[in-house]
């Protein structure tokens, strides 16, 4: 009972701060207009927010972070529902009963069911979340160096073969990122690598430009293919508050979505638009034929709204406790919490109780502000969905100038993202996503130490590092991974009818 | 903004669809294994140094090379058997991703000669109207420009004023914010 005792008094810190409450407050404002417009999404607009976070403590920087998260899985269900674009990925499944609600009229009334359930998903996943992160944690320190390379092997291939179009080239996208992380200095010998005689990659690549790159600047070079937003905008009529039966409706389906979520969220690379595929394609199967579902039925919408927001917090347990990032979004968390030179990941919350408890506090407010803000302030947030991509996107640009500029004070970080940002826009182009690049980026130099440290202890002996009993099982559990993700059908030349999840998977590049 | 801005560009027709997937697969090709290529050959060039307690700066790099390179070649050959759902491109949408990408890389340069907020202005509108095709009369044109300006000074104002970010400072924010951190 102590982390409930540890999580308790977070809860009474942050309920008696003013400025941790403003800080979430505004986190959860930002998320939902960052979730809202398409083309932002939340790893885009944590990433933008580095000038501002790099003056502020880590006290209050992260619960700014976490709380943009789950402000923008509340924020994405508006442009799914009055434009039928997922204003972030995870919201990609709500378009499918959002929008068809809003089509009959009822837009008002699907925005407020998908705020209450994105409030019952972020609740539940948040208990999940305080009862599992202790645990976790000491598990987590039972992990030696060999384990450890098991662990984020396990998680990089995970990551590849759950996101994206196809496995390998979800594969190719998590290696690069490896393959950027070897940029700079060597640890153990002090040689620099891949740094062409330039002193500015000495220090390596840093992963916040990278991601400036690959979210802010390629996201906006993809929407210059998008023109304008051409889009009709569903008008925010019908009542605002849904019926008795329109609860009733919603209630199961959005326990079964956050229970999914959560579950989803936990697994490394799934993240929110895995949950909410999850959870849609089991209420699908669970519904009769008469529910309607696609046609803009209550459960279809709820149960992904419900996932995406719990899978915010399931994607937690593995940043905090084993330093895994769940998600592209948590990726970019991870950065955040190396460069305050904290280490998520077993012992975290030994070494840091009040903030690691803070951080999963400011997830309970910010669930409770998300719901309060997305019901009351609709019919606001929707005016924002009229502003045009091309009054939008220079102002984004400019942000992600100001955040790569900020780092050194040079335009060369500026350049590096630009590069990163071309990358970006050629990954979308086939489907890769971006956010394996960051994955692999953030991950790599954790599985090169682990496995250097690994060899120092076994003389050497590689075969001694993949032979201990805990290895085996994570490395076997990659292995099957990648085995069960293989088009196998293809590659022995029948088609497979495989139309949904292709449709899905393609679309979750940004997640 | 009154009004909403109108596309020079008409709608893909069904007849270029092939051709314009076939370009974002060539580019995404070309782009892949060029970094593979690059990163293989420059893993192997790194100095063969093992040390007593691991095992060197080029071993690590050298296995991440090899399975990139394999992981490209597969990725690769998906891609050209076209079992991949890859997103249409025509020239014209490339040129302006090109445009765009030209433009930041001079909005970043010229931050230094004018200023953060005058380059910012400019950097607005070029993009509005080069990349977006949004098209503007001169008197639009002028209006988004004092946009661009009051959007590049209320940045200015929170990021250099009010968060210590340095940046650039030109004549207008020299002015109105009296040589802040000149």
């Amino acid at each position: 009972m102590n982390s409930w005792t540890e999580l308790l008094g977070a809860l009474g810190s942050i309920t008696t701060s003013p400025i941790l409450l403003l800080v979430i407050l505004l986190g959860v404002l930002l998320g939902t207009v960052a979730g809202l417009l398409p083309g932002v999404g939340p790893s885009t607009a944590i990433a933008l927010l580095l000038p501002v976070a790099i003056t502020m403590p880590a006290e209050l920087s992260l619960p700014l972070m976490v709380s943009l998260y789950l402000g923008a899985e509340y924020g994405g269900r508006i442009s799914a529902i009055l434009l039928n674009i997922p204003g972030d990925p995870g919201a990609i499944m709500t378009t499918l009963d959002g929008h068809p609600m809003a089509l009959k009229g009822r837009a008002a009334s699907a925005l407020t069911i998908s705020a209450l359930a994105s409030f019952v998903g972020s609740i539940l996943a948040f208990l999940g979340l305080a009862f599992i992160a202790g645990p976790m944690s000491e598990l987590g320190l039972a992990f030696g160096p060999a384990a450890y390379f098991a662990v984020v092997v396990m998680a990089l291939v995970l990551s590849a073969t759950l996101v994206g179009n196809a496995p390998m080239l979800g594969l190719t996208a998590v290696v690069i990122g490896v393959a950027i992380s070897t940029v700079g200095i060597e640890l153990q010998t002090g040689l620099p690598r891949f740094t062409f005689g330039t002193f500015t990659l000495l220090e390596g690549v840093e992963p916040i430009v990278a991601i400036i790159g690959v979210f802010g600047v390629g996201e906006i070079l993809a929407s210059t293919m998008m023109g304008h937003t051409g889009q009709g905008l569903s008008r925010l009529s019908g009542r605002f508050f849904p019926t008795k039966g329109e609860l009733r409706q919603g209630t199961l389906p959005s326990l079964r979505g956050s229970v999914i979520g959560f579950v989803s969220g936990v697994l490394p690379g799934a993240g929110t638009t895995i949950a909410a595929f999850f959870s849609y394609g089991l209420e699908k199967r669970l519904a009769p034929a008469s529910a309607g579902m696609g046609k803009g039925a209550v459960r279809g919408l709820v149960a992904p709204e419900a996932a995406n927001n719990a899978a915010v917090s399931g994607s937690m347990v593995p940043l905090l406790t084993l330093g895994i990032p769940g998600s592209g979004t948590t990726a970019v968390l991870l950065a955040y919490l190396m460069m305050y030179g904290l280490n998520p990941g077993p012992g975290f919350f030994d070494a840091n109780p009040v903030l690691g408890w803070t951080i999963i506090g400011a997830l309970l407010i910010s669930a409770i502000l998300g719901v309060i803000i997305n019901i009351a302030a609709s019919p606001l947030l929707s005016k924002i969905l009229a502003i045009p991509m091309p009054y939008m996107a220079p102002v984004i640009l400019m942000l992600a100038l100001i955040s790569c500029y900020s780092i050194h004070n040079s335009a060369t970080d500026v350049y590096i993202a630009l590069g990163f940002g071309i990358l970006g826009y050629v990954m979308r182009l086939v489907g890769m996503s971006p956010a394996l690049l960051v994955i692999g980026l953030v991950l790599g130099e954790m599985l090169e130490r682990n496995l250097q440290q690994a060899l120092g202890l076994t003389g050497g002996d590689f075969g001694a590092v993949i032979s201990q009993p805990i290895v085996m099982v994570f490395l076997a559990i990659a292995v099957l991974s990648l085995l069960t993700a293989l088009p196998w059908k293809q590659m022995l030349g029948k088609q497979e009818d495989n139309d949904q999840r292709k449709d899905t998977e393609c679309r979750s590049n940004r997640d | 903004m009154t009004s909403e801005p109108t596309l020079a560009e008409t709608p893909h027709e069904a007849g270029s669809k092939t051709e314009s997937t076939a370009l974002s697969t060539g580019i995404a090709v070309a782009v892949l294994g060029a970094i593979a290529v690059f990163y293989l050959v420059n893993a192997l060039l790194l100095p063969d140094t093992e040390t007593d307690e691991g095992i060197g700066p080029r071993a690590f790099p050298v296995v991440v090379a090899i399975v990139l390179t394999c992981t490209t070649a597969l990725g690769v050959l998906t891609l050209l058997r076209g079992r991949v759902e890859v997103q249409a491109v025509s020239k014209t949408e490339l040129l302006r991703v090109a445009i765009c990408i030209v433009l930041f890389a001079l909005f970043a340069a010229s931050i230094f000669l004018i200023g953060f907020a005058e380059a910012a202005a400019i950097f607005s509108v070029l993009t509005s109207t080069f990349v977006f095709g949004v098209r503007l009369s001169l008197k639009r044109a002028a209006w988004l420009l004092v946009v661009g300006l009051v959007i590049g000074l209320v940045l200015f104002l929170v990021f250099d004023v009010w968060l210590n970010v340095l940046l650039p400072v030109g004549w207008i924010e020299y002015l109105l914010f009296g040589g802040l951190n000149l």
